[in-house]
């Protein structure tokens, strides 16, 4: 064999051992890959997946599940290489923004009409996926950013739980209250509140009439009054009134040397804190939620949502819908408690059925589903997480800690957000 | 007589002559697609707006501008300089220090090399945990200690914009130390005893010895231990990103965090890549005045 034949022989066999077509039909069957990161709710999602082929006997389901860096990693090598990560991807709210304006997703709004009527759904959680009339992204479950509240602590201190008829004032009145300092160092040992950069921080702050970013999404509001007077606030919890710690106590996690999730430590009355209810089962105390305190400007909270995305390039789009369209109008309540970490699941079935209401941890689930309907507010938008990272959360953490008045701070955060935003 | 030797057909076969590259194709693929194309396509895409999902736009010098004119650019080249600055020193200080203490003729001395090796073996991860608790402002060890032996209120350390890169900085020392002991002790091993021994005879006290005889004859492998550290520094990633993810306000924000975070968070790769080609030219500048330096203090035998 001359060596131009023994190396069209080599190309030839290497091509095919890269190349290989999609594998669509094993016996007969779809195969649709659900890509997602929930590692710790894989034999979970086995059982789902098992009563999913059980009635769907045409459909196979694999999941392919990573951290979720690396998740995003390969959903995004995925889409530079033009081919997909898996026939159902699973999207947090920011990195589907990015997707959805870069136009990587299969329009889900025909299946939407053809399958689902709006009352078996909650409608407001499809909002920040549309762009124009198509709905890029379906939202699987949703969550906000209530109050929690430790009960032990609003008991022993004789207080009232917080309730719908709370303003910011009763916040506060009752944080100080609930400010303890046990060993008389002078340093509190317990905390009134709890509030962190985090989405929490956005109800707080359009509440009380300010914003991040103006309606249409398009600038910054930190130059705006009402803005500076709701970061006044949450300087003044940390700094006058002294309820709130500063970040050197609260922020981090076992990573950067705070607690992780400082709320479960159980030296905090009351927090803003997302609502996967089911990662505070351990909670060592008896706690609850409620609707966040109401502000001069209303009641609002962040709302975000668990979405998952067909790519445009999956061969498998109506199969992927299939299994979409199955969880939420068809998947046994029985794993609705759980499967989303005890967000709310974007299906009324499932939302108002016992198995998810009464689900572990007992609290009073219902106030999540009232904040999302009634109050929640959506400020998703393509570089969301830029405009955070880069643009206020240095500034908020020089202007807690008292590195930076709130003027400066607010007009460095007003600068950079529009910065990122014109580009 | 024929003048051309008498080589068997399959000798004279074409597979026969390719027979060589073959066997280095499977390196050669590897360095030029992988290593080669990597690098050249970095290159090119540093004057792109690229996204990653939608087909890369030339923009020509737009991102380097873009990079020169942005204010946080220099924070963060501020940053990595400043963690260079501290870390490479007391890296190599460290090292050397460790490395001349385990250089004995002692019982159980290789124990020791080992506990001093073990945090280079360990996980980033669990090392960045461990760390984590220890800087702890309110219940970590470190604090603890300043407490209770020398009645000193710790800082914030990673909550402290002032405090967090000296910190990470302490942590990367712990963590690679024990690296370069290692090169350091086997520097050291290769110094001639009889050097050792005629100062000795001359009568030089241990000080001398070290100054006149160990130092300069290790200079080569400081030398390298130096130029590895400094690369390495320029490198800090895992750590910002286990540990602070560029926080408190930007504090930590390093050369190599911040072109992960454009590249796969804020989804500009042609920033990003111009951004990595600006680190490699200042790593490539540093490398080559060190290796101009080292005529001035580098001894070869």
């Amino acid at each position: 064999m001359n060596f131009n034949k023994f190396l069209f022989l080599f190309l030839a066999l290497l091509a095919i051992a890269c190349g290989g077509d999609s594998q669509q039909s094993v016996d007969g069957k779809t195969t649709i890959r659900v890509a997602h990161f929930w590692g710790d709710q894989q034999e979970l999602w086995k059982e789902v997946i098992a009563e999913f082929e059980k009635a769907n006997p045409n459909i196979k389901v694999e999941q392919q599940v990573v951290s979720f860096t690396v998740h995003k990693d390969k959903v995004l090598a995925a889409a530079a290489a033009d081919v997909d990560a898996g026939d159902l991807i699973l999207l947090e709210d920011w990195f589907a923004q990015e997707l959805l304006d870069r136009e990587y997703l299969t329009d889900l709004q025909p299946f939407v009409d053809r399958d689902l009527k709006p009352d078996q759904i909650f409608p407001i959680s499809l909002e920040s996926f549309r762009r124009g009339t198509s709905l890029r992204a379906f939202p699987v479950a949703m969550g906000s950013y209530p109050l929690f509240f430790n009960k032990d602590l609003f008991d022993a201190a004789g207080l009232r739980y917080p309730d719908s008829t709370w303003t910011y004032d009763t916040l506060l009145a009752a944080a100080q209250k609930l400010t303890v300092d046990k060993n008389g160092d002078g340093k509190p040992d317990q905390w009134g509140f709890l509030l962190d950069n985090s989405g929490g921080f956005d109800g707080v702050l359009y509440s009380l009439g300010g914003g991040v970013l103006t309606q249409d999404l398009k600038r910054s509001a930190f130059n705006q009054p009402r803005t500076l007077q709701a970061l006044q606030f949450w300087v003044d919890l940390v700094q006058k009134y002294k309820v709130s710690p500063s970040y050197a106590s609260i922020r981090g996690g076992a990573s950067s040397g705070g607690s992780l999730r400082p709320f479960e430590t159980g030296r905090f009355a009351m927090a803003m804190l997302g609502s996967m209810l089911t990662t505070y089962k351990n909670n060592q105390f008896r706690w609850d939620i409620a609707l966040p305190p109401s502000g001069p400007a209303g009641r609002k909270a962040l709302r975000f949502a668990a979405a998952f995305g067909i790519p445009k390039n999956s061969k498998n789009v109506d199969a992927a819908w299939t299994f979409l369209r199955w969880i939420i109008r068809d998947m046994p309540a029985k794993y609705s408690d759980r499967l989303f970490y005890g967000l709310v699941p974007n299906s009324r079935r499932l939302a108002l059925s016992p198995e998810y209401l009464n689900g572990q941890p007992t609290v009073n689930r219902r106030v999540v589903i009232d904040l999302i309907e009634k109050y929640s507010i959506s400020t998703w938008r393509a570089r969301w997480l830029e405009f955070r990272d880069n643009g206020f959360m240095p500034e908020l953490d020089l202007m807690v800690n008292g590195e930076k008045t709130v003027q400066q701070a607010a007009a460095d955060a007003d600068r950079k957000i529009n910065e990122v935003l014109s580009r | 007589m024929n003048s051309k030797p008498n080589i068997p057909p399959y000798e004279r076969s074409g597979f026969r002559r390719a027979q060589p590259y073959l066997y280095l194709l499977p390196v050669l693929i590897g360095v030029v697609v992988v290593t080669g194309g990597a690098i050249v396509a970095a290159f090119l895409l540093g004057f792109t707006d690229w996204d990653l999902v939608r087909p890369p736009v030339w923009v020509g010098f737009a991102n380097f501008q873009a990079m020169f004119r942005s204010e946080q650019f220099y924070q963060v080249l501020g940053n990595t300089f400043y963690f260079v600055g501290i870390t490479a020193p007391l890296m190599v200080v460290c090292s050397l220090g460790l490395a001349l203490l385990v250089n004995r003729k002692l019982r159980g001395i290789t124990f020791f090399r080992t506990i001093y090796f073990f945090p280079v073996v360990t996980s980033m991860i669990a090392v960045a945990v461990v760390w984590g608790w220890l800087y702890n402002p309110e219940f970590g060890f470190i604090n603890y200690l300043l407490r209770e032996w020398f009645g000193i209120q710790g800082p914030g350390w990673l909550l402290s914009t002032s405090w967090a890169l000296p910190a990470i900085s302490l942590m990367t020392v712990w963590k690679g130390v024990g690296y370069n002991m290692l090169i350091f002790l086997a520097g050291l091993q290769s110094i001639p005893d009889q050097l050792h021994e005629s100062a000795l005879i001359d009568g030089a006290g241990g000080a001398r010895r070290l100054f006149s005889i160990t130092l300069p004859m290790l200079s080569p492998t400081t030398f390298f231990v130096v130029v590895i550290t400094l690369i390495g520094s320029f490198q800090l990633f895992e750590q910002t990103y286990t540990l602070t993810q560029g926080g408190p306000a930007n504090s930590t924000l390093t050369l190599s965090y911040h072109i992960y975070q454009n590249a796969f968070q804020y989804f500009r790769m042609g920033y990003a890549t111009a951004m990595a080609y600006v680190l490699f030219a200042i790593t490539l500048v540093v490398t080559i005045v060190q290796f101009r330096m080292q005529k001035r203090w580098v001894y070869y035998q």
